[in-house]
Formats: C-alpha cells, sequence, structure tokens
C-alpha cells in the first residue's frame, strides 16, 4: 500500500509538466499599445468577437478606439551586439484593430492571432491626447485589471495620431519600442522628465488632492521628441507644460539632476548666459492663515555658467549679478506657471495632498474633497522664493 | 504523555515569527487602510500589542501548566465538557481558517501567476505538502520553520527600493482621516484578527526545553514578526496612499511590480516576493495543520498523527473550495476571523485568570 502511495506521489512529480506553460513562440508579446480615437472617415472594421453587431450598450459620446499593437516577432530580436543586416522593421510587426473597450479591441487583435497575447512585456503606452482630453479612466480599468501589464510601462500622451509614435524606427536600436521607452527613461536620468510611469501615474489619479503629469511625446520620422509634460485634472488633460515649464516643475518638486539650461540675461548688458542647475532643493511649506491655507515654496538652486557668448568678462562680480537676475527671472516663470496651473486647476505639486497630511481638520470641514480643493486651489496664495547659487564656469576663467 | 522530543525556545521564537507573515500578508494592508486609512501605522501597532498581550498570557499560562498544551489547559480548567466544547470549537475555526487561507492563496496564484491552473490542483498540493509534514514529531516542524524564515525575511529586503516612491502626504496624518475611536480599533482589530495563528504557540508549551528564556524570546519572535508585517503596511501605504489601496487587491504584489533595482539586475521582483510569499504561506499553513493534527489527536487521545492529518486534507480541502468568489473569502474569513479573536485571545486570558482563582496545579 505504502508503496504504491510513493508511486502516485512519484509520478506526479515527474509526469506533470506546467498548466500554464507558454512557450515564447507561441506568444504574441506585445511591446506597445497605440491608443487613438477612431475617426469618422476610417473604415473601421468591427468582429462580433465581444458582442453582436449593434449589441454593444449605447452611450453618450460613444468612443471607438483604433488601438495599434507592436509585436515582437521571436527570433528575430538580437540579444547583444549582432551582425548588422537587422534592420528594424522585421523585428516588429504593426496591428492595427477598434473596439468599443479596451479589451473589445484587444479581443478583437486576439481573433486575428494565432498566438496568445501576452502583454507582460508591454513597454510603453501611447495615447492620443483627444482621448486625454475627454479623460482617461475608461482605457485605465482594463490595464489596472489585467495582471500581465507591468506599473514599470510608460504611459505618453502624443498631440495627434498616437500610431506615429510607434511608426518610429529608430536606426540605431532594434526593437523600436525598447529605443521609445529608452527615450524615457535616460530622460528621466537626465533631470528631463519627472518618473511618471504608469503606475505612479494609477497612484496620482487616485489621490485626492494630487493630480498627475505624463510625459508628452511628439513622433519626428524615426524618433521621437521628448516635448515635455500633460497635466491632468483628475483624469483629464486640461493642458501641456512645454520642456522649459516641466524643468521648472521638477524645479519645485527639487528633484535632481536637472536637465535643463536656462538662458539668462542680466538687464543693460550685452551678455547672455546659459546656466544650468546642478544641485536643486525645494521646500514646501503650508500655514494655515485666518483659515486659508497659504503655500510658501521656496526653491534652492546651485548651477554652473554652460556658456557665455556677446561678452566674455566673467569675474565675481559678474556673478553675483548673474545669480540675482536669474533668482528673479526664476521666481517669475515659476510663478507664471503655478498661475496657468491654478488657472486651469491641476495640482500637479500635490499641494491639495501636503495640505490634507497636514491640516486634516480642515481639509474635512472645508474642502472635503478634489471638487472642493479646486475650488481653494484657484485663488490660493502661492509664494515662490528662489535662491540661484552658481559654484562654478567650467574650463574658461572670464 | 511521554515526550521525546523538544524544542528550544528561539526555536519558540522563529515559530511566531514565521507563522505571523502569512497569507495575510498579501492584503492585510488594504484591509486596514481600508477600516482606518492614514492611521494604518497606529492602528497596526495597537493591533500587535493587542495580540502581544494574548501571547503574554499564553506564556503566563504555560509557565503555571508546564506539561499542558491549550487543550489541556481547557480541560483542566474549565472542565471536561466545558473544555472539551471549547477545544473542538478551537479545531474547527482553525479548520476554517485554514481553508479560507488556503482559497486566497490559490486565489492570489490564479490571479497573478498560473491563470490556467485550476484553484483545486494548487489547493490540494498545498495541502499534501503540508500533511506530508509529519506532526509525529515536534522537532521537525520546528526545524522546518527554522529553515524558511530566512527565506520569508531577505526577499522583504526588496521592498526598501521603493523608497524613493514614498511620499510623506501618503503617511500623514498620522492620527487618519476624522477617525471615531471605534473606527479605529476595528482597524486594529484587522490586525489582531489576521495574526491570531500564533495560537500555535499554545500547543508546543510542553515541548519547550528552556522554559525560562521562553517569554523573553517568543516576545522577539513576535516582535521580528510584527516588525516584518508593519514595514509591510508603512512602506505599501507610503507609495500608495489611502485611495490607491483601496482600488486593489493585493497591494504588496502591485508593490513588487512597481520596484526596480537600481542598475536593472532584476527587471521584475514580483516573481521573486510571489515565490517569498509561498513560503510564508507554507509555514503558516502548516503551523495552522499542527494545530489541527495535534489538538485532535489529543482530544481524542490518540497519537495516530498520520491518519489525522490525511484524514484532515478533504475536510479542508472541500472548506478552501466553499466561496464562490474573491469578495465571498474575504467576508468569510472576516466572520471567523471574530470567533478566532474570541477563542485565541480572550480564551487565554480568561482561562489564566481562572486559573489563578482556581487554584488548580498541572499534572505531569
Amino acid at each position: 500500500m505504502k508503496k504504491h502511495f510513493y508511486l502516485v506521489i512519484l509520478a506526479a512529480l515527474f509526469l506533470s509538466g506546467c498548466w500554464d506553460r507558454y512557450e515564447l513562440e507561441e506568444r504574441a508579446t506585445i511591446l506597445a499599445l497605440a491608443i487613438d480615437l477612431a475617426k469618422e472617415y476610417e473604415n473601421v472594421e468591427m468582429y462580433e468577437v465581444t458582442h453582436s453587431n449593434g449589441e454593444f450598450p449605447k452611450v453618450e459620446n460613444q468612443r471607438i478606439y483604433k488601438l495599434t499593437a507592436q509585436l515582437a516577432v521571436p527570433g528575430k530580436i538580437m540579444l547583444g551586439p549582432e551582425g548588422g543586416n537587422t534592420s528594424s522593421d522585421e523585428t516588429d510587426w504593426l496591428l492595427v484593430t477598434y473596439g468599443y473597450t479596451m479589451k473589445d479591441a484587444l479581443a478583437n487583435l486576439q481573433q486575428e492571432l494565432a498566438e496568445k497575447i501576452y502583454l507582460g512585456h508591454i513597454q510603453l503606452i501611447v495615447v492620443s491626447d483627444d482621448i486625454a482630453r475627454e479623460g482617461l479612466q475608461d482605457i485605465m480599468d482594463f490595464l489596472r485589471r489585467d495582471y500581465e501589464v507591468r506599473r514599470t510601462a510608460w504611459l505618453m500622451i502624443t498631440e495627434g495620431e498616437a500610431q506615429k509614435v510607434l511608426n518610429a524606427t529608430p536606426p540605431i536600436q532594434t526593437v523600436p519600442s525598447l529605443y521609445l521607452s529608452n527615450t524615457l527613461k535616460d530622460a528621466v536620468r537626465f533631470g528631463k522628465l519627472p518618473k511618471e510611469f504608469l503606475g505612479k501615474v494609477w497612484i496620482d489619479f487616485s489621490d485626492e488632492g494630487v493630480d498627475a503629469i505624463i510625459p508628452l511625446v511628439k513622433p519626428k520620422g524615426d524618433h521621437i521628441l521628448v516635448d515635455g509634460l500633460a497635466y491632468f485634472q483628475e483624469y483629464k488633460m486640461v493642458g501641456k507644460l512645454t520642456p522649459t515649464e516641466t524643468g521648472a516643475v521638477l524645479a519645485m518638486q527639487g528633484l535632481n539632476p536637472a536637465g535643463y539650461s536656462n538662458v539668462v540675461k542680466p538687464e543693460n548688458q550685452k551678455g547672455v548666459y546659459l546656466l544650468k542647475p546642478q544641485r536643486r532643493k525645494s521646500n514646501i511649506s503650508l500655514t494655515l492663515v485666518d483659515g486659508k491655507p497659504k503655500v510658501f515654496i521656496n526653491v534652492k538652486i546651485e548651477g554652473f555658467v554652460e556658456e557665455e557668448i556677446y561678452t566674455n568678462d566673467l569675474s565675481d562680480k559678474k556673478l553675483e549679478e548673474l545669480e540675482k537676475t536669474a533668482s528673479k527671472f526664476g521666481e517669475k516663470s515659476l510663478e507664471t506657471l503655478l498661475k496657468k496651473l491654478q488657472q486651469d486647476q491641476s495640482d500637479i505639486l500635490g499641494i491639495g495632498a501636503r495640505v490634507r497630511a497636514k491640516y486634516p481638520k480642515y481639509w474635512s470641514e472645508q474642502v472635503k474633497d478634489d471638487k472642493g480643493w479646486y475650488a481653494i486651489y484657484k485663488d490660493l496664495d502661492v509664494q515662490v522664493h528662489l535662491d540661484y547659487k552658481i559654484r562654478r564656469v567650467g574650463m574658461e576663467w572670464k | 504523555m511521554k515526550h521525546t522530543d523538544s524544542i528550544s525556545s528561539i526555536q519558540l521564537a522563529i515559530i511566531i515569527a514565521s507563522t505571523i507573515i502569512g497569507v495575510s500578508l498579501l492584503v492585510l494592508p488594504r484591509f486596514v487602510v481600508a477600516e482606518v486609512g492614514e492611521a494604518a501605522i497606529l492602528a497596526c501597532i495597537v493591533g500587535l500589542f493587542i495580540s502581544f498581550m494574548s501571547v503574554f498570557s499564553i506564556m503566563q499560562l504555560g509557565k503555571k501548566y508546564r506539561h499542558h498544551t491549550m487543550i489541556g489547559c481547557n480541560r483542566l480548567l474549565l472542565g471536561k465538557y466545558v473544555g472539551n466544547f471549547f477545544n473542538f470549537l478551537i479545531l474547527i475555526v482553525t479548520i476554517i481558517i485554514m481553508g479560507l487561507d488556503l482559497r486566497q492563496f490559490a486565489e492570489v496564484l490564479a490571479s497573478g501567476l498560473l491563470p490556467n491552473t485550476p484553484i483545486e490542483v494548487s489547493i490540494l498540493l498545498m495541502i499534501i505538502l503540508c500533511a506530508l509534514v509529519g506532526y509525529r514529531n515536534v522537532s521537525t516542524f520546528a526545524y522546518i520553520h527554522v529553515f524558511y524564515l530566512p527565506f520569508l525575511l531577505i526577499p522583504m529586503v526588496f521592498f526598501i527600493f521603493a523608497y524613493e516612491d514614498i511620499e510623506a502626504y501618503h503617511l500623514l496624518p498620522i492620527l487618519g482621516h476624522q477617525l471615531s475611536l471605534k473606527q479605529f480599533m476595528s482597524g486594529a482589530i484587522v490586525m489582531t484578527c489576521a495574526i491570531t495563528n500564533y495560537f500555535v504557540i499554545a500547543m508546543l508549551i510542553p515541548y519547550i526545553k528552556d522554559y525560562e528564556n521562553s517569554l523573553k524570546n517568543s516576545i522577539w519572535g513576535f516582535f521580528l514578526g510584527g516588525l516584518a508585517i508593519l514595514y509591510t503596511i508603512i512602506i505599501c501605504l507610503g507609495v500608495f496612499g489611502v485611495n490607491e489601496m483601496e482600488d486593489m487587491y493585493w497591494p504588496v504584489l502591485s508593490l513588487s511590480r512597481i520596484i526596480q533595482i537600481p542598475g536593472d539586475v532584476l527587471s521584475r521582483i514580483d516573481a521573486i516576493i510571489l515565490i517569498t510569499w509561498i513560503f510564508a504561506v507554507f509555514t503558516t499553513l502548516c503551523s495552522y495543520f499542527f494545530v489541527i493534527v495535534r489538538g485532535t489527536a489529543e482530544l481524542f487521545r490518540t497519537d495516530h498523527y498520520g491518519f489525522i492529518s490525511t484524514l484532515m486534507i478533504p475536510i479542508v480541502f472541500i472548506i478552501a473550495l466553499i466561496p464562490n468568489n474573491v469578495y465571498e473569502i474575504y467576508n468569510y474569513a472576516i466572520k471567523v476571523s471574530y470567533i478566532g479573536l474570541f477563542l485565541f485571545i480572550i480564551l487565554p486570558a480568561g482561562l489564566f485568570i481562572i486559573g489563578r482563582i482556581r487554584n488548580k496545579v498541572g499534572v505531569r
């Protein structure tokens, strides 16, 4: 009896395979997704996969998504350095489907594919600004619910057609989407973008008193341009920030390293200087004055001179003047930026969340929720102080 | 009964630590946060303290009745009938909790790792694994815990890499938003309920070699396990914040998906965390099974441990399959754990007091 029992156990150990075995070549690995709204003139082809024709529940402003998926072609992607004759148009495969929802579109895509769709390696999700301006929550639910999607994937917004971003086939790397996601990753490393990947964006979406910022990109033929940030109010995109404004946001968040140089021209002088911040420190402090929150943002920047043109006369006196001008100039641009954000009612710095954390009683009595906060945030008293210090000037004395 | 095997008090401490780090770890942060919001950290500490009182009373009870397990104590102090009634209740509740924990485990596997594997298979394999441990020998059981503890604790270090994403405004205000004391305590009780499984030490008391050190060491063990749970909750809350955590099912699993190890050594650590968690599940379920098997054996005064553990496999298996969906599992689990709260926290303290009043002396 006992012998048989052991035999059964042994058989179970050695005869069983893995239930969830899917070999690499049996998977359709989606590396990137681009989500557009289907235009009216497009020849929208909808299969009856998740619903019969005309049976999809009608809602107001029904959207039809156009999903472009970039699939990795197994076996074509080289690992490591390889001989030069593989070009990127062989390693990926672009497929377009339509659907009323994300899953609907993916189900339609699955219908066309032999392999099982696998989202575990998804690198980036590009969304066109049409969708972003109408609100992102409808496309987020599927991505949040599906266990394969990584929270570390990148979410990008692009003005115009998102599909064009995926068409970018850079000559220097074999997998376009890897190149694109590396563009963003490196932009974060160089301080050009905040670290706003999918998981972080989701957290910002659900937090009270914080609004999301999502990298904005622009297709440039075979590569992409990091075009600043799109800022949101709850789930809706309300505006965009240029790269310089992005730098200002990063400065106010006190993030290092700094990625953007700034042009500064002291008044009544010929010289124009390019300053690059090296170390930044920011302190957002709050006080409650007469039952109203008052915000004080203190930014400290240490930088160096990168370029000097139209003149050649740097000295310690000059530097002092330059520091003053840079501080004043910076302060002004930060203030304008904050005004713009307040006007659009987008609290990307998380001032609301800080108020909520520091003055819970005030929040629960006066603000209550996001809506209440926007009303207060609009006319919030925000003061900015910027202290620019220039530490070095590079290899030139003057 | 004559006991030839014994465990040291350090082993006892390790058993406590690796038992309380268990199935609930994955979902516990969410439940505490859903109750009390930002006050989760404080609620967690208070909850741990309540449990700690119970550990303390169990150890004190053990000091007085050196040669009795909880089952024996019940019988000795409450009389044959009442005592056995409670013993039955303890066993039934433990069986149900184990079943539900198993189901949670299988559900996580099904929705996060192995979507096509039938949950029956993962449940059954886990029960068989637990049953194979062999409960004749207490020291074997202790060694299993000692062996697995490093596997539970070391991968938790990875969570520290999420520190960059921790926002202070997620953790503040530390007292939560307009919490009444009742709400706060309900959060603390969730915490307490989730870790009632340290109760296994009440079954181990007669086997401890150096009882004089055991109180101190059991406090350390409890402290270690509690700290690991607290640390997980702090990181989860700091990274996700209250609203995001309420939206998620298994925040720790999501946390492991957000962590990026510097230098890109590992691109995904969620697999490692899941495997760690499977170890944690195994050690915790082992403890439950230990209580079930040894408890039943003592209740019926036999030592056919192998027979009992085989008998228990289908029972636990069926209980694990009762809930219809993920929401039901947690509804049942919360209800049962309130009964558990009485059995595992109030009962030991009550027995301790009764022991004082009746002044019974334990028998060898």
